[in-house]
């Protein structure tokens, strides 16, 4: 091989390897751009995080660019290239800073040598705020074009820029002055003195008047811009609307601008800009008020289908398909929506529980359901008949947290659903409810094959004595099936009935303790011990002293347990603890 | 870049901030005292009072930024004003003497004057004097001052000239510049026209297009404001509404660059310009096009496009900020600043500042083009001065002023008839002397003239009419009397 061929092919590799530096180097500033996107993301502005990677982007960005003028980077949907090469993949194809840059238009962005902090802050600052937001503020375009970049150049898709004018406005007029000429001017000047004179004068006294703007106007006009500031939309919309409909003086001009706001709302929800849709719903249900009170029957009516008809069967269908598909979606604003809907809506929302696919959705739903409150039960509770178990755990919550008593006939029926999630949510329900109607429901649940569910109703009612729950489970633990009933059931069962009965129930618990059988002896063992801890718990006179009778009783074994619980008692009663939380603790079986 | 570095540059920024923010307060007083100083010295002897009035505040300001800042200077960067390295923002308070300062140092081919630290109150005098009586059609002006003041001993004054040609450069770009606000002149008519038909037929509207538009407006108009200036004065084309549409645009942010408006703020205002007649869209042409007065019921319909514009809006746009600048200018475009006109407000409120803008706008292009409530035109300085006189019940007096400020009393596009019998169409307004702009002579006995010569009306000396008398505006003419198009000799 000779020389001058070795040294071409030195050459080659060294320009290889010139190329590949620079793309390493570029490719590091655009992964520093991204990771500090990112972190604006994710941390708020004055937070020491993003300023540090801020900082690094901007250092490593002006290092590059004081070595090479330029960072041209070209974009497309999911990329980033330098040079005709991708330097940035994202993984999502519709998320991201690629993404952001490239729905707004821009296909090429160029930071050039001379930037500055600022502008790289700013740059940032608008793409962060674009991709952070559901709704931004604006697009890229705009929000770059506002904040004057002279370093940063960009080139967008913008179709009218570059389309064809065709179909020019048409001058109407001649182009001679010939005419005009003879018809204005008097060569012989004197016809054109008199005309003119009038015209001077008023001229010059005008010039006179106009003079200079004085401060006080020029304070007003300071006023006038501040104001300006300031400047709210929504509420100057509001303003407008009214204003307009007010001068709808026609029903149908009215009926027509009553039909605008429909039609907005169901763009603003089509947008997912529930935020604005719920502020429109306001504004409809004020003016429906106002109406109201005017005793404008006719307009009254037209808003209120207006209202009903923004939570139609179609139109919920439509919510329920953006809730699925956007799980970013400003949930705050949807509920707030949902809320304002008319209560005809309540069905619908009912059995959008049941399309909802995800639980933070279904969740908001419920509490939508849940703010119609007592007044709309009957409605809500339609829900319990629906064939879905889980519409129906969801309205039988909706129920219980609203807690009125209307509700008891729904769940009678949702206490013996089929499915045992219905029926815990069902007894949570009931325990929110106060009556004592509430009461039988909750003893008839001690009957549920589902142990667990016993064992809750039975904690419920310990929390509401009375006569009927004294007699039902003092009737219950003296069945014979008692004792072979697991011991988290009868102990809770005993609790309960010591909690609820009081001494009424010392008698039946010195009876279970020293009742004898000849079958199932470890059973009864247990009831008695736990009978036993119960009676000790009831801490009246008459129990204690029931306590004291056990302790010298002929079986060693109650009499070890009552001499043990005493001493614990008295102990207590000795420190001067009284029955805190931890000395029930101790007591509990 | 070790820790120290760094919180050295984060110093040096915040110090940097600081002093940019002085200059730009200090910036605007400043500018004010140096333009009104150099008017007085050309009106009056150093030994006057009015000028010493003057000198005084000037030289405190002067040296109080030194003092600040090491050195005072004023220099001339793509249209813009710096006062040392801060760009001064041109507002309300400050226009008329930043534009004054700029036209002037260019005139004087001066880039850069700079005053330091040292200077007294003498050489500052002397200064202002020379510049207050420099001949401008000196061939070489630059150098004139320059030797004067090397001559005068001037040692704490330095000026730096124009470094390239910058008279043909300057017209290059104004042919550029001319070239590309046609083409976006013509952009917004078809802007509004596609979007007037799109509204009528029921159909939405893509806002980003709007708002590119405006932009590019804004933009341009941030170059060079006098090209709008008189494309705004076109009046006789056969698309009337949309023509009127897009000069009530460029007019509104000519306005609203006077008052110091953002960019964003000039697009809101820009965007609401051009649709606050969009509720004529569904009123029928022959109501519009009516050659003779409205009857009661026809005015009864024309009273409800401000309504009508809003609903059209709701209808095509967005509700976004844009948007609802938009809806509120077209409901109140015809209001009055005392709340008469229409429609009638259940409500009293203050009206918007765009509507107030807007609605002065709107009535001086009505006023001027004669089509739709006026069926004769009104000349332009006829039309500023009966809008001057009914100021305080209908518009917002200051606005008003302000903007008869920026078009002049004979506006620029007036056709104008001169004392020698020449007739010419104003070209550029002159603040200090608003009855003598430029003029381009477009004809006289012959005919239209070949090639237009154009006159300055405050610095002519000449007149063919009367030798010895200088040459003045008689009067304006109405060219759609003529049905005349100035296009070609604005265009």
């Amino acid at each position: 091989m000779s020389e001058e061929t070795l040294d071409l092919k030195s050459d080659l590799n060294e320009l290889q390897d010139q190329s590949n530096e620079l793309l390493k180097a570029a490719q590091e500033v655009v992964n520093l751009f991204i990771k500090a996107i990112k972190i604006f993301c994710i941390y708020p502005p004055d937070n020491p995080i993003p300023k540090e990677f801020r900082n690094n982007l901007f250092r490593k960005l002006t290092e590059f660019l004081d070595e090479n003028e330029e960072l041209k980077l070209g974009i497309d949907q999911s990329r980033l290239f330098f040079k005709d090469k991708v330097i940035l993949k994202e993984e999502k194809k519709d998320e991201g800073v690629a993404f952001a840059l490239y729905r707004d238009g821009i296909r090429e962005v160029s930071f050039q040598k001379g930037l500055e902090q600022e502008e790289l802050f700013s740059f940032l600052e608008a793409i962060t705020s674009c991709i952070k937001s559901i709704l931004p503020e604006d697009d890229l375009v705009t929000l770059f074009w506002e904040k004057d970049l002279p370093h940063i150049k960009f080139s967008a898709v913008d179709e009218f820029l570059t389309e064809d004018i065709s179909d020019l406005p048409q001058p109407t007029g001649s182009k001679d002055l010939k005419e005009l000429y003879y018809s204005e001017v008097d060569l012989e000047g004197s016809r054109e003195r008199e005309i003119s004179q009038p015209s001077k004068i008023q001229v010059e006294r005008f010039l006179r008047d106009l003079d200079l703007i004085p401060q006080r106007e020029l304070d007003e006009l300071k006023f006038l811009l501040e104001k300006d500031k300031s400047f709210e939309p929504l509420k100057e919309m509001f303003f407008i609307l009214k204003e307009v409909l007010s001068a709808d003086s026609e029903f149908s001009d009215f009926s027509e601008t009553i039909l605008l706001l429909e039609k907005l709302l169901d763009s603003l929800v089509g947008q997912e800009d529930f935020y604005l849709a719920s502020e429109v719903l306001l504004l409809l249900k004020n003016l429906g008020e106002a109406e109201s009170e005017a005793g404008q029957a006719h307009r009254t009516e037209r808003i209120k289908e207006a209202l009903n008809r923004a939570g139609d069967k179609e139109r919920v269908k439509t919510l329920t398909q953006i809730l699925n598909q956007n799980p970013r979606l400003d949930l705050f604003s949807a509920r707030k929506y949902l809320s304002l809907l008319s209560r005809n809506t309540i069905p619908h929302l009912v059995d959008m529980l049941g399309e909802l696919e995800n639980f933070a959705t279904r969740s908001m739903v419920c509490t939508v359901l849940e703010s119609w409150g007592e007044k709309n039960i009957e409605l809500l509770s339609k829900g319990v008949y629906d064939r879905r178990w889980y519409v129906v755990r969801n309205i039988v919550g909706v129920l219980g947290r609203i807690g009125s008593p209307l509700a008891i006939p729904y769940l009678k029926r949702t206490i013996g659903h089929e499915d045992l999630r219905v029926r815990k949510q069902t007894l949570e329900a009931l325990s929110r409810i106060k009556g004592e109607e509430v009461n039988s429901i909750l003893l008839s649940i001690l009957e549920d094959p589902e142990e667990k569910l016993r064992v809750r109703a039975a904690r419920f009612l310990g929390e509401r004595p009375c006569q009927e729950v004294v007699d039902y489970i003092s009737n219950l633990v003296s069945r014979k099936d008692f004792r072979d009933k697991s011991p988290e059931e009868k102990k809770v069962l005993l609790e309960t009935l010591a909690h609820t009965g009081k001494d009424e129930a010392v008698n039946l618990f010195k009876k279970m303790i020293l009742k004898k059988t000849w079958f199932k002896k470890e059973k009864q063992k247990e009831t008695s011990y736990l009978a036993l801890k119960a009676l000790a718990s009831v801490n009246t006179p008459s129990s204690l002293e029931a306590l004291k009778e056990l302790s010298s009783s002929g079986s060693r074994k109650t009499r070890q347990q009552a001499n043990l619980l005493r001493e614990k008692f008295s102990s207590f009663q000795k420190s001067g603890e009284g029955r805190t939380p931890e000395v029930e603790k101790e007591f509990e079986i | 870049m070790n820790k120290l570095a760094e919180q050295v540059t984060s110093q040096e920024r915040k110090q940097n901030k600081e002093n940019y923010l002085y200059l730009l307060e200090k910036g605007k007083g400043l500018v004010n005292l140096f333009y009104a100083t150099i008017r007085t010295a050309a009106l009056y002897e150093p030994n006057n009072d009015a000028f010493r009035k003057q000198i005084g505040p000037l030289m405190q300001a002067v040296r109080e930024i030194i003092e600040h800042e090491g050195e005072l200077s004023f220099s001339s960067k793509e249209g813009y004003l710096f006062l040392n390295q801060a760009r001064l923002r041109l507002d309300f308070e400050n226009y008329v003497a930043s534009r004054f300062i700029l036209e002037f140092t260019q005139k004087l081919q001066i880039y850069k004057l700079t005053l330091e630290s040292g200077i007294s109150q003498a050489e500052l005098q002397d200064l202002i004097c020379i510049l207050a009586h420099i001949d401008p059609n000196e061939k070489e002006p630059f150098e004139v001052i320059e030797k004067k003041i090397f001559e005068q001993n001037l040692g704490h004054i330095r000026l730096e000239k124009e470094r390239e040609h910058p008279v043909p450069e300057a017209e290059l770009t104004s042919l550029d510049q001319r070239r590309t606000a046609k083409k976006t002149f013509y952009r917004a008519i078809s802007v509004v026209r596609e979007f007037s038909q799109r509204t009528q037929s029921g159909k939405g509207m893509n806002l980003v297009k709007v708002k590119r538009l405006v932009q590019s407006l804004v933009d341009q108009i941030l170059q060079n404001e006098e090209i709008f200036l008189e494309l705004s004065a076109l009046k006789n084309y056969d698309e009337y509404t949309y023509l009127h549409s897009t000069n009530v645009c460029i007019l509104s942010l000519l306005l609203g660059l006077r008052l110091g408006l953002s960019k964003r703020e000039l697009c809101e205002l820009g965007l609401a310009a051009l649709f606050h007649d969009i509720g004529k869209v569904k009123l029928p042409l022959e109501l519009l096009n009516k050659p003779s007065e409205f009857d009661e019921s026809e005015w009864a319909k024309m009273r409800k496009h401000p309504v009508m514009g809003v609903k059209n809006l709701l209808a095509s746009l967005k509700l976004d900020p844009f948007s609802i600048r938009a809806m509120l200018v077209s409901f109140e475009h015809h209001l009055n600043l005392n709340l008469s006109g229409y429609p009638k407000l259940k409500e009293k409120r203050d009206l918007n500042l765009f509507s107030r803008i807007v609605s002065i706008v709107d009535t001086y292009d009505a006023m001027t083009s004669g089509r739709v409530y006026l069926k004769t035109p009104f000349p332009p300085d006829e039309a500023l001065r009966k809008m001057f006189y009914v100021r305080e019940k209908v518009y917002d007096p200051s606005l008003l002023k302000l903007f008869i400020n920026l078009l002049g009393v004979y506006p620029v596009g007036s056709l104008v008839l001169l004392n020698d019998g020449q007739i010419g169409l104003v070209t550029k307004n002159n603040p200090d002397n608003p009855s003598s702009p430029k003029v381009k002579l477009i004809a006289d006995q012959e005919g239209t003239k070949e090639v237009p010569e154009i006159l300055d009306l405050s610095q002519d000396s000449s007149s063919s009419a009367e030798p010895g008398a200088s040459r003045s505006i008689l009067r304006c003419i109405d060219p759609q009397k003529y049905n005349l198009d100035l296009s070609q000799f604005i265009l």
